[in-house]
């Protein structure tokens, strides 16, 4: 495990899924060899894997694991759309109108239902309708959906804290929660942020992503928060495009990078690396970006050294030279549906073709 | 699966019994039946004495399909990617396709251990069933696979012997598990199992001389002179290698130069103090009785055929091998006391057929092995793809690549049309042929959509596909099923993608109308925010300017909204309807106690009021005399039409005087 070596192992796994999540180890240095799939294709199913190694693959060569279903859960619903970790043994999933508490004993390694939220989305014609996504922060789950209700949603009470009504018009495609603000991004394009401390109940402001073409729409996809500068927001959308929020100044995006060709499907920090960001895309592309640290620091006229103090990310047109992009996987040709990321060097992404990717020492 | 099996599919049907049945082909692989009589051209022209007694049934029968099996869905994912790199590789080298191969019969292996896992882990006794036929199945294509494999798709090696034996070695493992087995536990007193001349026949038979040699070594009489004999026969006997240098005519000469000396040997009885040695000499020197002996013991015809090959033309290539194939089976079926073919099994006669290069036969029966057309489908696109495939009535038949091109076609297709696997069918459609390219398109808007989110993954495969009318298509499903929800803030959303203008039209309409019903305007978050997409239709962009309005007005800010309103007024983009809701906006700003609108503008609104508000609102009323009985919802602004053109013209007129004294008022 200690040289430096790029490993990819792939498995066929019989199924599409839709949610990929490692579950940390306890012993903190550790690679985890667990993690959480949703699926749905007859039935909604959500397994625990557990990494074997590979009896028959030598050290060196690929495939030096293979991951084997250890526990499953079938749920009832249209589509499994989320799942978070919450904590140790807790984990959420959303399925159809749904959010699902599961339980996870370490012990016996077995998952169990915990609790359900019953039709938390619905439309006042037909009922139920599908709840979109969801994030965690601490232990609040929010919920956003295609009626445009957003749901807060405790896991320790079991109960639903606050529930926002008509936030928006179109179907919400993305939600990043983040103590106690909230950002959503709906299918046109559009993303709203919530303050929860206020008793406001609309929008605190509301900003539209960039495109290369405004005639078109492009829907977010993913929002994701910078792990130590909360204030800097990424927003992936259908365009392939990345943009740049600072939220102290939303009015206008900081930086807009072009990215992907098509679709991303999932942004995802570095835990504990903040200098390092992962994309995936709708074409089986699954990118690194690194943000060069070294150039923070310029010499100025005088011959000073100055320390650029500003996020890379925030610098507009400039932070193309700041970051660097590698590619990890690509030429899938299907849809990676989601990545996760382990504290230490494990990346884990899951693809349309059915296949589960797991990266070693992939930085 | 024998050939003789015929799937038998029972249909209870109370007409059918009485009258019979007539089927059709829905599909390929779907045969549509229902009840009919049979009609000659003596029946009369009459209904019949069934019509109107009973029910009619169509029943449609298909084959089991089996791909979607939770074990078998990872192959079909596996091979489908093997599929499309193979058709997406630049240099055709022997290497890539002898690899490819061998990484699709990895994936079956990888399969079969997987089914065989699943039997001892589940305890269901369906499932078990299942599975077994299915490890049936794939057995056979591994089988059949491994042997196209070094027959016709490794090019390098000439010479089929040691491949053959290799082959057997695998597919009987028997003899050399066994050995194995002895060897490591390296017994003196080996001979006393049963099963040790057993394993020393069987490995003979499988040509593996080394290993026989390391057994006989363990014999307790290995140190007596038989047996040192025997050592000394086998060490010498020579080997043909194709690699090796030698001729084939001087290899000849060797081998019967030993042979007959072995014979001679034989003959002299040397070995006659032991019979089992004495018997595998003879089975060595190609001895017609022991072989006979030997055929009786066997399970199926291939078994000892490489053995034989081995020791009687190790130097066969693969054009002759057919003409010995025959032979040997002729001669094992006498033993057996088989007549003609007609006893032997499929899986028999596959091999058969693949040994005498018979690929019309071969194609054919293997399309009936009951696995969807999986393995046709494969090994004939490789096969194609390194040039190995000949069927042997060229001129008469489809090309091969028209072959490769209708399998492809088919499995494409049976695979989008069956639930999860159609993003799967995809890649094979795209590799088919023109038509396969329209099947792709025509089937992926037959994709069901169940919500946002797989419309939105369906959009988003036709756009890396370049296949842009489905996501056209897609969109208008949605604006469709938007409406039935009453859900209009998506609806409008949905039209706009589809950038159809009708759609967005119509969508547009409804916002316009509930604003005319109710004075309230639907989905303010989203008309705030629709940007440059509101060109897309005219119609979108007088309600996103109507809205705009509004918000002028709300924000007080009048000079701007009059402005607004009377160019809205002059744009010639405003549906009839709303000319009374329209017009009568104009009220509160002609009736403002700050004068706003000017007397031109003032001019433009009584021609307006003049030209269309009036027409428009005869013609509604004289649509409303011809039904008055039935009054639905009533146009808010329609039910009092006549007083809104008297307050109209009133304000139009007091504004006007207004306007033109301060306009006409010289200020010093």
């Amino acid at each position: 495990m200690n040289d430096s070596l790029v490993k990819i192992n792939s498995s066929f796994v019989s199924e599409r899924i839709n949610k990929i999540r490692f579950i940390e180890e306890e012993q903190q240095q550790l690679e985890p060899t667990n993690f959480l799939t949703a699926s749905s294709e007859i039935k909604n199913n959500v397994k625990l894997w557990k990494l074997e190694r590979n009896k028959y693959a030598d050290e060196f060569i690929e495939n030096e694991f293979t991951p084997k279903v250890i526990s499953k859960l079938t749920l009832d619903g249209e589509e499994t759309t989320g799942l978070e970790i919450i904590d140790h043994n807790n984990f959420a999933v959303s399925c159809g109108s749904s959010v699902f508490l599961i339980y996870i004993n370490r012990d016996a390694n077995i998952i169990r239902q915990n609790f359900k939220f019953s039709d938390i989305h619905s439309f006042k014609t037909t009922g139920s309708t599908l709840c979109t996504g969801i994030s965690v922060s601490g232990e609040n789950i929010s919920t956003i959906g295609e009626d445009g209700r957003i749901n807060i949603l405790s896991a320790n009470s079991q109960k639903i804290v606050t529930t926002l009504e008509n936030t928006d018009s179109v179907t919400q495609t993305a939600v990043c929660f983040n103590y106690k603000q909230l950002i959503t991004g709906n299918r046109m394009g559009i993303l709203k942020t919530f303050d929860l401390r206020c008793t406001k109940r609309d929008p605190s402001s509301v900003f539209e992503i960039s495109s290369q073409d405004q005639k078109k729409c492009y829907g977010v996809t993913s929002i994701i928060h910078h792990p130590t500068q909360n204030h800097i927001i990424l927003c992936g959308s259908e365009e392939g495009s990345i943009t740049v929020y600072d939220l102290r100044n939303p009015s206008f995006p900081a930086s807009y990078l072009c990215s992907h060709n098509y679709a991303i499907t999932e942004l995802m920090f570095h835990p504990t690396q903040p200098d390092k960001l992962f994309s995936a895309s709708a074409n089986g592309e699954l990118w690194k970006w690194t943000q060069n640290m070294m150039q923070n620091i310029t010499q100025d006229y005088d011959g000073n050294n100055q320390v650029d103090s500003i996020n890379s990310w925030l610098n507009g047109e400039r932070a193309k030279n700041k970051i660097s992009i590698t590619t990890m996987l690509s030429g899938l040709r299907k849809s990676i549906t989601s990545i996760d990321c382990s504290k230490q060097s494990r990346l884990i992404c899951s693809s349309n073709n059915e296949a589960v990717y797991i990266i070693d020492n992939s930085f | 699966m024998s050939s003789n099996d015929v799937a038998v599919c029972h249909i209870y049907d109370k007409l059918s019994s009485k009258t019979g049945f007539i089927g059709k082909f829905v599909t390929n692989e779907e045969i549509s039946l229902h009840g009919f009589q049979p009609v000659f051209y003596s029946t009369k022209d009459a209904p019949t004495k069934y019509a109107n007694t009973d029910e009619i049934n169509v029943i449609h029968v298909s084959e089991n399909f089996i791909l979607d099996d939770e074990i078998l869905r990872s192959l079909v994912a596996e091979s489908c990617n093997i599929f499309y790199n193979l058709q997406s590789i630049k240099t055709k080298s022997n290497d890539v396709f002898l690899q490819t191969s061998r990484v699709y019969r990895s994936a079956i292996r990888a399969t079969l251990n997987k089914l065989q896992e699943a039997i001892i882990d589940d305890c269901g006794e369906n499932d078990i069933k299942k599975y077994e036929s299915f490890i049936t199945i794939f057995y056979s294509i591994e089988c059949l696979w491994h042997l196209c494999e070094f027959l016709l798709i490794d090019r390098s090696t000439m010479s089929v012997v040691p491949n053959l034996l290799e082959w057997t070695k695998f597919h009987f493992p028997s003899p050399s598990q066994s050995a194995a087995e002895m060897l490591i536990n390296k017994d003196r007193d080996l001979e006393f199992r049963e099963s040790y001349w057993e394993t020393v026949r069987g490995l003979i038979l499988q040509g593996q001389i080394d290993i026989v040699r390391a057994l006989l070594r363990f014999h307790s009489s290995s140190e007596t002179m038989t047996f040192q004999l025997a050592e000394k026969e086998l060490q010498t006997m020579p080997v043909f290698n194709s690699h090796g240098g030698l001729s084939i005519q001087k290899f000849r000469s060797q081998w019967s130069f030993w042979s007959s000396a072995l014979e001679t040997k034989l003959d002299s009885g040397l070995f006659s103090t032991e019979i089992e040695l004495e018997n595998i000499m003879k089975l060595i020197v190609g001895d017609k009785q022991a072989w006979m002996q030997v055929c009786q013991d066997s399970k199926c015809w291939y078994e000892y055929f490489a053995g034989f090959l081995f020791f009687t033309q190790p130097a066969v290539r693969y054009f002759e091998l057919g003409t010995f194939a025959d032979s040997w089976l002729g001669r094992w079926s006498s033993t057996k006391g088989m007549r003609g073919y007609t006893e032997l099994k499929s899986l028999d006669l596959m091999v058969l057929a693949t040994l005498k290069n018979d690929m019309a036969e071969l194609i054919s029966s293997i399309q009936d092995m009951g696995d969807n057309k999986w393995f046709v489908v494969h090994i004939v696109d490789l096969l194609v793809h390194c040039d190995q495939l000949r069927i042997s009535d060229e001129s008469n038949g489809p090309s091969v690549v028209a072959l490769r091109e209708c399998l492809i076609f088919d499995y494409g297709t049976m695979l989008m049309s069956h639930g999860n696997l159609w993003e799967i069918g995809m890649d094979y459609l795209k590799f088919s042929s023109s038509e396969g390219l329209g099947a792709r398109e025509v089937l992926l808007q037959r994709v069901p959509i169940k919500n946002d989110i797989q419309a939105m993954k369906i959009i988003e495969i036709a756009r890396i596909n370049g296949i842009t009318s489905v996501e056209q298509e897609v969109c208008r499903v949605m604006v469709k099923r938007s409406l039935f929800l009453e859900n209009y803030g998506n609806a409008l959303e949905w039209a706009i993608r589809s950038r159809d203008n009708i759609y967005v039209t119509k969508v547009a309409n409804i916002f316009l109308n509930h604003y005319c019903n109710t004075g309230k305007m639907m989905h303010k978050d989203l008309l705030s925010n629709i940007g440059a997409k509101m060109f897309i239709a005219p119609r979108l962009l007088f309600l996103i300017k109507y809205f705009d309005f509004h918000q002028f007005y709300r924000a007080r800010a009048f000079s701007q909204a009059a402005e607004l309103l009377v160019n809205l007024l002059d744009s010639k983009i405003i549906p009839e309807f709303f000319w009374p809701s329209l017009l009568a906006d104009t009220i509160p700003l002609l009736e403002h106690n700050e004068p706003i609108i000017p007397t031109k503008e003032t001019y433009i609104i009584m021609h307006h009021l003049e030209s269309d508000l009036i027409p428009y609102l005869a013609k509604t009323k004289k649509e409303r005399e011809n039904k008055k009985e039935q009054e639905g919802e009533l146009n808010l602004m329609n039910a009092c039409s006549d007083d809104l053109v008297q307050l109209l013209r009133l304000a139009c007129a007091r504004n006007l005087s207004r306007a033109m004294i301060i306009e006409n008022t010289l200020v010093r």
